[in-house]
């Protein structure tokens, strides 16, 4: 029978069942003592709106003065010694109220003995524990709410910042599209400062409104006959060269010149769009084998910067085949490493390839391993992940 | 060391100059650290040559190896000849896999089914390009060493560029090119110049090439003690505008130094003034030829400085537009009254 069951089965039939109930947290409860002590006046922190019945009142009666003796808990087996009353600070709050010993065990039921004296010393166990966790919760909480009330300023002022930022924003918008001449209400740091935020997040705004349109800068030439694209390229967050195409529109739609190179094909990728119907397909297709053109050489580039120790043995113009030679530090042998990027609109490589003396050696887990890190992972951070493990020098 | 080694030897000897000779010799890294002790760089070349051939006599050095020392001088020094442009059409499907291994055993092999005594050395430069030293010979006859045809390729475009081809071999040379690129066709792309860097440069875009754009990068103030700061402002805006407009049509910075454009004229003769000639039916045949150091600034120049009015004519735009200094122009639509002349391919 567990001690919920027997809180329940205490008492009389006809007495008011005492069952777990549900307490809410926003007590202040760091006075044990103040939740019993009043009995029947609540105290003024007890904001419960379901106070606990005090299983002592529905037991005894009233409160005994001798009550205060046994409201510290002295942290010992229930022995000789009177019930205690003790608070656990849980979802659900057992009150056990101040019983004595026989009725309990009488109520208990026939085998009163080993059995319910030791639920008697668990639930005790159990409420002893929860006691440091009570002060220690409540300091937490106390700590909580400070927190609470620093983020709650600074939001406020970030709200109020941000709405500045709009209202600046708007106006500049306005002033952009009227063309009017700028007129500074304060002149104040604080005012110029968000001026700049406000001019910022426009041209956030512009770039973003750029890209989703496919982030092709394209401007009209010769009197609207024909445009020129420029295309921009960029690796990790670096921009590299930017290509462009002079495309005549009329008579036909046909590309009159450009400065990319000629083992790109652009007339190839043209065709295969279909560039007469859908010049965006072409552009994209087109963007797409220029940065992953550029993404390889920069690679490459990278590769050769930071490590020096590897050996590039082949390379070509469109750098899509590498072929580097490594040399394993413990073994003498070295090791023959062929990338092909046979996709020329990727910059990870389709095929990777090792040839060593030692057949083991690349069989082994190890450059499995390395297989596929080379297959997934930009050759240089590939390179100095091996270096890591200390698989190659 | 046969007497055409010996020949082949003093003739590179004779072509290399003074002061390219002993980087030249340290690079071919064929001579012992004694023996190059012993070459002594003042000289005369007459007398360098003769310890030079000593030298390799003592070594056993046969025709190869004084290939070597010719090509490595020759790589190094491309533009005493003349170079020539050809463009691969057709690429088939594998194109792109084309690595350089499998291109020197194809090339080869071609090559040597097609002729069989020749001397075939494949060297790949830092540039990524690949230089080719063919020596010909026939049926009957060794290679020919005194006059080697170099070709230089750089694998996955369709450019190559030649020197010194006779008619005769070049038919054979095309069909190894194609064979070994994967390719279907070779033509001649109308380019030629002394200068290999030039026509390469031209050929594979490595110039400044301008663009029309919305932002025109401000343009280097001119100096400033111009006489009339008023004429200055009048014409800045006019001058900046033609220098944007000449260097769309030609490039910016350091362009090819072309040295010449050839237009063949076989249209014909128009002049009012001029009744007899311009009644004739065929057509007037006249070779134009532009010289100079470097064709492609003196041209820009002439725009951006307004002696000629810009746009310019595209027949002179298009010597980097289409990569080519060769034009033969004829009249394309039929009758005197058309006033169109278009480049024809």
């Amino acid at each position: 029978m567990s001690w919920n069951e027997e809180a329940q089965n205490v008492g009389a039939p006809d007495e008011p069942v005492l069952s777990t109930v549900s307490v809410d947290l926003r007590w202040d409860a760091d006075d044990r003592h103040g939740r019993l002590e009043g009995g029947d006046e609540r105290q003024g922190n007890w904001k419960a709106p379901h106070a606990p019945v005090c299983h002592q009142e529905l037991l005894c009666g009233s409160l005994t003065p001798s009550r205060q003796s046994v409201v510290e808990s002295d942290g010992h087996g229930g022995g000789q010694q009177d019930g205690k009353y003790h608070i656990v600070y849980n979802r659900e709050v057992l009150l056990v109220g101040r019983v004595h010993r026989d009725r309990l065990l009488a109520a208990a039921g026939e085998d009163s003995g080993v059995l319910s004296l030791l639920s008697l010393l668990e639930v005790q166990a159990r409420s002893r524990r929860t006691q440091p966790q009570q002060q220690s919760r409540v300091k937490e909480l106390k700590a909580k709410i400070e927190a609470l009330k620093v983020q709650k300023q600074q939001l406020e002022a970030e709200i109020e910042t941000h709405q500045n930022l709009q209202k600046l924003r708007s106006s500049l918008d306005k002033q952009c599209a009227d063309e009017e001449d700028v007129e500074m209400e304060e002149v104040s740091e604080n005012s110029q400062l968000l001026r700049l935020m406000a001019r910022h997040t426009q041209l956030k705004d512009l770039l973003h409104a750029h890209h989703l349109i496919g982030g092709y800068d394209v401007i009209k030439t010769r009197q609207g006959k024909g445009v020129c694209v420029s295309l921009a390229t960029a690796y990790e967050g670096v921009y590299l060269d930017t290509y462009n195409l002079e495309i005549d529109l009329k008579p036909t739609v046909k590309i009159s010149r450009h400065n990319i190179p000629p083992f790109i094909p652009v007339n190839g990728l043209a065709e295969e769009n279909d560039m007469q119907v859908n010049m965006r397909a072409f552009l994209d297709a087109l963007s797409q084998h220029l940065n992953a053109f550029a993404g390889r050489k920069q690679q490459l580039k990278l590769l050769k910067e930071q490590h020096k120790s590897v050996e590039v043995m082949e390379s070509n113009v469109l750098c899509s085949i590498l072929v580097l030679m490594f040399k394993v530090p413990r073994a003498k042998t070295a090791v023959l490493c062929t990338l092909d990027y046979t996709d020329h609109s990727r910059c990870l490589p389709t095929r990777v390839h090792f040839e060593c003396e030692d057949k083991q050696l690349s069989d082994s887990d190890q450059w499995k391993k390395n297989h596929s890190l080379l297959m997934e992972t930009p050759v240089h951070k590939a390179l100095t992940a091996m270096k890591n493990m200390g698989d190659i020098v | 060391m046969d007497d055409s080694a010996r020949r082949l030897l003093q003739r590179i000897m004779r072509r290399i100059p003074a002061q390219m000779l002993k980087p030249t010799l340290d690079k071919w890294g064929r001579l012992t650290a004694a023996q190059r002790q012993s070459m002594d760089f003042t000289e005369s070349k007459w007398a360098l040559t003769e310890k030079l051939l000593a030298i390799c006599e003592e070594n056993e050095m046969t025709v190869k190896h004084i290939t070597e020392l010719e090509m490595i001088h020759v790589i190094e020094n491309p533009d005493h000849c003349m170079w020539y442009a050809l463009q691969l059409m057709d690429p088939e499907e594998d194109v792109h896999s084309v690595e350089l291994t499998q291109f020197k055993e194809q090339f080869k092999s071609h090559l040597r089914e097609l002729i069989r005594h020749v001397s075939i050395k494949i060297k790949k430069h830092t540039d990524e390009a690949v230089w080719i030293r063919i020596a010909w010979g026939d049926s009957f006859s060794r290679p020919n060493h005194l006059k080697p045809t170099y070709v230089v390729h750089h694998l996955q475009t369709p450019y190559v560029f030649v020197t010194s081809l006779t008619s005769k071999l070049k038919p054979l040379l095309s069909q190894a090119l194609v064979l070994s690129t994967r390719y279907q066709a070779i033509k001649d792309a109308s380019l030629s110049g002394r200068k290999l860097t030039a026509i390469r440069d031209l050929l594979m875009r490595q110039y400044q090439q301008v663009f029309p754009t919305k932002y025109p990068s401000p343009l280097a103030e001119n100096d400033q003690n111009a006489s009339n700061i008023l004429i200055n402002k009048e014409q800045a805006e006019l001058a900046a505008s033609r220098h944007q407009k000449a260097c769309e049509a030609f490039g910016d910075g350091m362009l090819p130094q072309l040295q010449s454009a050839v237009y063949k004229l076989e249209t014909k003769f128009r002049d009012h003034t001029n009744k007899t000639m311009t009644e004739r039916e065929e057509a007037f045949r006249c070779v134009v030829k532009f010289a100079s150091t470097n064709l492609l600034e003196s041209l820009r120049h002439c725009a951006s400085s307004g002696i000629a009015s810009t746009p310019g004519t595209s027949l002179l735009s298009s010597i980097p537009l289409k990569g080519r200094n060769y034009f033969v122009i004829t009249d394309n639509s039929p009758g005197p009254s058309s006033q169109t002349r278009q480049p024809s391919n």
